[in-house]
């Protein structure tokens, strides 16, 4: 009789279930969970759409360095055709251990480092439409002493865009057969 | 045993039955929603990966043979110049929306057109000190600019523009007579 009432007890305890209340909070809970987790996914696969930007973030802090390397040669040029001037003529502050520049592909240092979409079509810094990126270039000379001085120099090339930075480096020399 | 089945058979009023029913479809939904946008999220990256993709395979195998390239001269929409290491003349064109090389006469495509619609090619050329001058070191451009623009293709017709450069300061600009050295033929 006792083992009777316990097991009516038992099923009565079992047959209670949760309240409706209990059942829309876990409801709940787990819709916020899934629509969670696929908003996270959601977010994960946006990220990637960064990638254009960074592509083309890096592919001016490639031309950053590509642009010292084109005046350095256009230096060497003008030096073998006998002109008295400097390797490292135009960029920047060359008296200095160090110099921090703003260069595009006309090779002319500018003050205003933000980068423009000029007439042509080509990422300057100056022109009508303002991107999202800007371009700084720092040479260092490896010899402790001024850039003028110097044979051999480190440069950086730094694209900014949003929050984001991409930061390439080269050194460069100053050799040419012509010019030693 | 009264008790019991009163407890048993109490279930839940029609209101309680049709506002979790509701609950559970504003559910189904939001989830159907979003697992559709995460769908669309993954399908426009995927496109976007294969576009970017493309085109940077077809910038760095230009970057590349420009670098090592001598006798640079540009046409409408064509870039022309000869590669140092084996002496052909190598020819890269926007040829409708996609661009494409030609080595020696013989072509091929660099993008695809089915994720990449190219629309413009424009190439600039700085540091020639005397164009006429036999010193290459003062007729030959210091820096090539490349600026390709045009628009990613997303499904469903959607684009993405793009407007990408890069430049190059070729190896050989600053040596006085470069040469070519052409292969021997197998």
């Amino acid at each position: 009789m006792q083992q009777s009432q316990s097991q009516i007890q038992g099923k009565s305890f079992r047959n209670k279930g949760q309240t409706l209340i209990e059942v829309l909070g876990g409801i709940a809970l787990f819709i916020f969970g899934v629509v969670s987790f696929i908003l996270l996914l959601n977010s994960y696969f946006s990220s990637f759409k960064n990638v254009k930007d960074r592509i083309i973030a890096n592919l001016l802090a490639q031309e950053g360095l590509e642009l010292v390397i084109g005046k350095r040669n256009e230096n060497i040029a003008k030096i073998a055709n006998g002109q008295n001037i400097n390797w490292l003529e135009g960029l920047g502050n060359i008296n200095n251990q160090s110099s921090e520049i703003c260069l595009d592909y006309n090779l002319n240092p500018r003050i205003d480092c933000n980068l423009y979409i000029d007439s042509n079509n080509f990422f300057s810094h100056k022109g009508n439409i303002q991107t999202q990126y800007s371009r700084k270039i720092i040479l260092n000379s490896l010899d402790k002493t001024s850039l003028a001085n110097s044979t051999s120099v480190e440069v950086i090339s730094i694209v900014k865009f949003r929050n984001q930075e991409i930061k390439l480096g080269t050194i460069i020399t100053k050799w040419h057969p012509d010019i030693q | 045993m009264a008790s019991r089945h009163s407890i048993k058979n109490k279930g839940f009023t029609l209101i309680e039955t049709a506002v979790a029913i509701l609950i559970f479809i504003i559910g189904a939904y939001l989830i159907a929603i979003s697992y559709l946008n995460v769908v669309r999220g993954y399908i426009n990256t995927r496109n976007v990966q294969i576009s970017l993709s493309n085109i940077k395979l077809a910038l760095d195998k230009i970057w590349k043979d420009m670098k090592y390239g001598i006798e640079f001269s540009t046409t409408t929409n064509c870039i022309i110049f000869k590669r140092i290491f084996d002496c052909k003349d190598e020819k890269v064109c926007l040829d409708g929306n996609k661009l494409k090389a030609n080595i020696a006469g013989n072509e091929s495509v660099l993008t695809d057109e089915k994720v990449l619609e190219i629309n413009s090619l424009n190439v600039d050329m700085k540091g020639i000190i005397n164009p006429s001058d036999p010193n290459y070191i003062l007729s030959s451009p210091k820096l090539i600019t490349i600026s390709i623009s045009g628009n990613l293709i997303l499904p469903k017709g959607g684009k993405s523009p793009f407007n990408i450069q890069m430049s190059v300061a070729p190896i050989n600009s600053v040596f006085p007579q470069p040469k070519c050295i052409a292969q021997p033929t197998p």
